[in-house]
């Protein structure tokens, strides 16, 4: 995986002084680094305080970050560390073996690593991923294959656009237009 | 938001949005709150079709919310924060390079000291003992010595490092008659040696002296 150029952008001002272009790497990153916490911390509650906590590492850290490693990368790597912390502080063993950065882009979830979330949390989760699995199903061919092979494969437009046999303009378009397709039935559940 | 922005939004989630489109969304991202939930509920989806799990949203405001506020006393970085750990970096880094050159230097003089010896002691002229001095001098880079002298007499220029070879292997040569393969290595030793001092300042350098009667 390469460098993210936007990535790059927002961390090159940050430690230029502007602040707020970390929140935009937090709202980009907030469920991921979430998601990733809870195959550690079972609990919802907590698992959004170690992100938090290592958001706010992250953000003390990136004086020292140069750009070697992509920047999910080096988050990624501060996340597994604060949870590990935070499991050893609970009196809890941390697990020996970590998920792969790489791995943990297009991680699909393991049944040991189960929340033990509230009956609502529970239900708001299911309905959330049968919306989306519905909203996936209603979409034209195109729109699916697109959002299909950029988010489940991790295709970059060039690479769809081949696949699809379509100039990447229309790469472009379609995935925005599923996106769109999705928050239509994501966003009253959200909010 | 009009479509087009939304969907260069899209683009700029993938890492797909051109430099100009990119500049325009991170500036107005950081001013519109509204495109930045945008941003939020993009990147959901695209989790939540990767995990089978499942994911339980967390309120994107509220947790940004509670990372500004614990970094709310945080001072800004400023490029010469930025610039000193950068340099801190380099440092860490020149000594590792610094302790690389040693190391190679001190292969390149145990060599080189064996060879001496080796050839030294193929030839029988025990008049005079010859001792191979070390010197670490940084006023003095590039030039070395041979120097002569009555047996039992000490160099005149007192080295900072002296490795005496005359004790330990009883090296004994009239540099009046040392011949010329062994005059060629020593030659060509000193000058691998000098080319390593002048690019590591911590590496020794090393003066050969030679008493002769």
């Amino acid at each position: 995986m390469g460098a993210n150029q936007t990535d790059l952008e927002l961390v090159r001002q940050v430690q230029s002084g502007e602040k707020k272009s970390f929140d935009v790497l937090v709202l980009k990153y907030q469920h991921k680094v979430i998601n990733l916490i809870m195959r550690y911390v079972h609990d919802h509650d907590a698992a959004q305080d170690v992100a938090q906590e290592a958001f706010i590492k992250a953000y003390r850290g990136l004086k020292n970050f140069r750009g070697d490693a992509a920047f999910y990368t080096w988050l990624y790597r501060i996340a597994i560390n604060t949870a590990k912390n935070h499991l050893v502080s609970q009196g809890r063993r941390a697990p020996a073996t970590d998920i792969d950065a790489e791995e943990a882009e297009q991680y699909g979830g393991e049944s040991a690593l189960k929340e033990y979330g509230t009956p609502e949390r529970e239900a708001l989760k299911d309905e959330i991923q049968l919306a989306i699995s519905a909203a996936i199903e209603a979409l034209p061919g195109d729109l699916r294959t697109a959002i299909v092979l950029r988010e489940l494969e991790g295709m970059s437009y060039d690479a769809i656009a081949v696949t699809m046999e379509c100039p990447i303009g229309t790469v472009r378009s379609r995935i925005f237009r599923a996106r769109e397709a999705i928050d239509k039935v994501l966003q009253p559940l959200i909010n | 938001m009009n479509t087009s922005k939304q969907e260069y939004l899209s683009a700029l989630l993938d890492d797909e949005a051109g430099a100009f489109e990119r500049a325009r969304l991170l500036t107005e991202l950081k001013q519109d709150d509204e495109l930045g939930q945008k941003l939020n509920r993009y990147a959901l989806m695209g989790e939540a079709m990767r995990t089978k799990q499942g994911v339980v949203p967390s309120d994107s405001r509220d947790f940004l919310a509670g990372i500004q506020v614990a970094l709310a006393a945080e001072p800004e970085y400023t490029e010469a924060v930025v610039q000193l750990a950068d340099k801190a970096a380099a440092r860490s880094k020149s000594w590792r390079h610094y302790a690389m050159g040693f190391g190679a230097a001190a292969s390149v003089a145990m060599a080189a000291l064996v060879g001496v010896w080796l050839l030294s002691s193929t030839d029988s002229m025990p008049s005079a003992e010859q001792t191979v001095n070390a010197t670490a001098t940084k006023a003095t880079p590039a030039t070395v010595r041979l120097q002569t002298a009555r047996a039992g007499e000490a160099a005149t220029e007192r080295p900072l490092r002296r490795i005496n070879l005359a004790d330990s292997s009883r090296i004994r040569q009239d540099n009046q008659h040392m011949d010329h393969a062994t005059r060629d290595a020593l030659k060509q030793y000193v000058t691998l040696h000098m080319q390593h001092r002048a690019n590591n300042s911590v590496i020794t350098s090393i003066q050969a002296s030679a008493y002769s009667q």
